[in-house]
């Protein structure tokens, strides 16, 4: 079984609160082909991390979702992060952009976020039985309320065919998920952390212990990140540490 | 196998005059061994290993309790649980931070005397920003909620206590 783009079913939908969410009921209610894809230009209620909201103008950027049965186990999701950001960061690279991983799954370029991940799985036994990849990446929108977000537009100061865009963001993707069948990837790993925001680069972070300046020297299997700190390797889960601007 | 098959075997060994008897079928082993000089039973039962990664591990409370028969030495039966035997435990199948909410304005997936189905979503564990749901293996009534919203949770940490009856 591969992860072919070709035989995908593709669903276009006008108006929808969350592509994520209409994926979840459809993974309910019926049994979507593996690489079911969910595209909307508008999407009223776009979900980020538990209560984010997620703005994006209707018809300016790519609002996604893509239901994969991985056929991984569930020790091994953050594959699933990993291969779905670095999808991106391939993506934006073919239009001259350099994006960057912010760990452990937003994308920026320099300082300002282009895209966010959100996945959701569901589980069975050992294995994880279906998996929701959606995404959001501005792409012609120019005008945001965070003043850290920013779009591919606001990078090239290009306007780009949308429907393009999604059709090679899609292609990309697609290429990716074929990792998933590989066992042993090390390119999986090397590739996420060669793409890593602030790899081997001194800057302030803030732990239990308070602020200190550290470098990120790598994420292990299970998705922590490894920082230096005071010459000795930390690893640190999500909650532990934060980035101080 | 159950209790009752339990006694009924060791009653069955006692009877019968032999010394020992071992019975292992796929996931459990018991061996009985009788002296009939002080007429104390000695019955050891082990469950298979937990296998590592079962998720949601499902297991049905160890409440090997020892017959009256041989209330002197059941030394390697697992303690009684607490809780009523036929309580069923969910465990976590991964380490990560618990949700009962789909999202933080939402009400619990579950609460403390609600029926749920096989295959209910009682609750999310999030590991690095991923989100998983976490789908009850088996029907019955909700007895315990035994974690708190937004905490960290460990691999096989008990989260829910569910009575299947």
């Amino acid at each position: 079984m591969s992860f072919e783009l070709s035989t995908s079913q593709i669903i276009w939908l006008d108006a929808i609160d969350s592509t994520n969410n209409f994926a979840a009921n459809l993974l309910k209610t019926t049994k979507p082909t593996n690489g079911t894809v969910i595209l909307t230009k508008c999407q009223e209620k776009g979900r980020g991390q538990r209560g984010n909201v997620w703005e994006s103008e209707s018809g300016k950027n790519i609002i996604c979702s893509i239901i994969l049965y991985p056929g991984i186990k569930i020790k091994d999701q953050f594959k699933l992060t990993q291969l779905f950001s670095i999808a991106v960061i391939k993506f934006l690279e073919a239009y001259g952009i350099e994006g960057k991983i912010k760990w452990p799954n937003d994308v920026y370029v320099k300082d300002e976020k282009i895209a966010g991940i959100l996945i959701e799985n569901s589980l069975q036994g050992s294995l994880i039985k279906s998996s929701i990849l959606g995404i959001g990446l501005n792409v012609n929108q120019v005008k945001f309320a965070s003043s850290v977000a920013t779009s591919m537009r606001n990078v090239t100061e290009r306007k780009f065919d949308l429907e393009e865009l999604i059709n090679n963001f899609l292609n990309v993707s697609f290429q990716e998920f074929n990792r998933l069948l590989m066992n042993n990837d090390p390119n999986l790993k090397n590739t996420y952390l060669e793409n890593l925001y602030g790899l081997n680069q001194p800057r302030k972070f803030m732990d239990k212990e308070g602020e200190f300046e550290g470098v990120i020297k790598g994420v292990d299997a299970f998705g922590l990140l490894i920082v230096e700190k005071n010459g000795k390797q930390v690893q640190y889960d999500l909650k532990e540490i934060t980035f101080v601007r | 196998m159950d209790i009752k098959d339990i006694q009924n075997l060791i009653k069955f060994v006692s009877k019968s005059g032999v010394n020992e008897v071992s019975l292992e079928k796929e996931d459990f082993k018991i061996t009985i061994k009788t002296d009939h000089s002080s007429g104390a039973e000695q019955i050891v039962v082990q469950q298979a290993a937990p296998v590592v990664h079962a998720a949601p591990v499902v297991q049905q409370p160890a409440a090997v309790a020892a017959p009256p028969a041989a209330q002197e030495a059941a030394p390697a039966a697992q303690p009684a649980a607490e809780e009523n035997s036929n309580h069923i435990t969910i465990k976590s199948p991964m380490i990560g931070t618990f949700y009962r909410r789909p999202a933080p304005d939402k009400d619990p997936f579950i609460n403390v005397g609600d029926s749920v189905a096989q295959g209910d979503v009682i609750c999310i564990i999030e590991a690095m920003k991923l989100f998983n749901e976490i789908e009850a293996e088996v029907s019955g009534k909700v007895v315990k909620v035994l974690v708190e919203e937004n905490t960290p949770v460990e691999y096989d940490q008990p989260l829910f206590i569910i009575d299947p009856s």
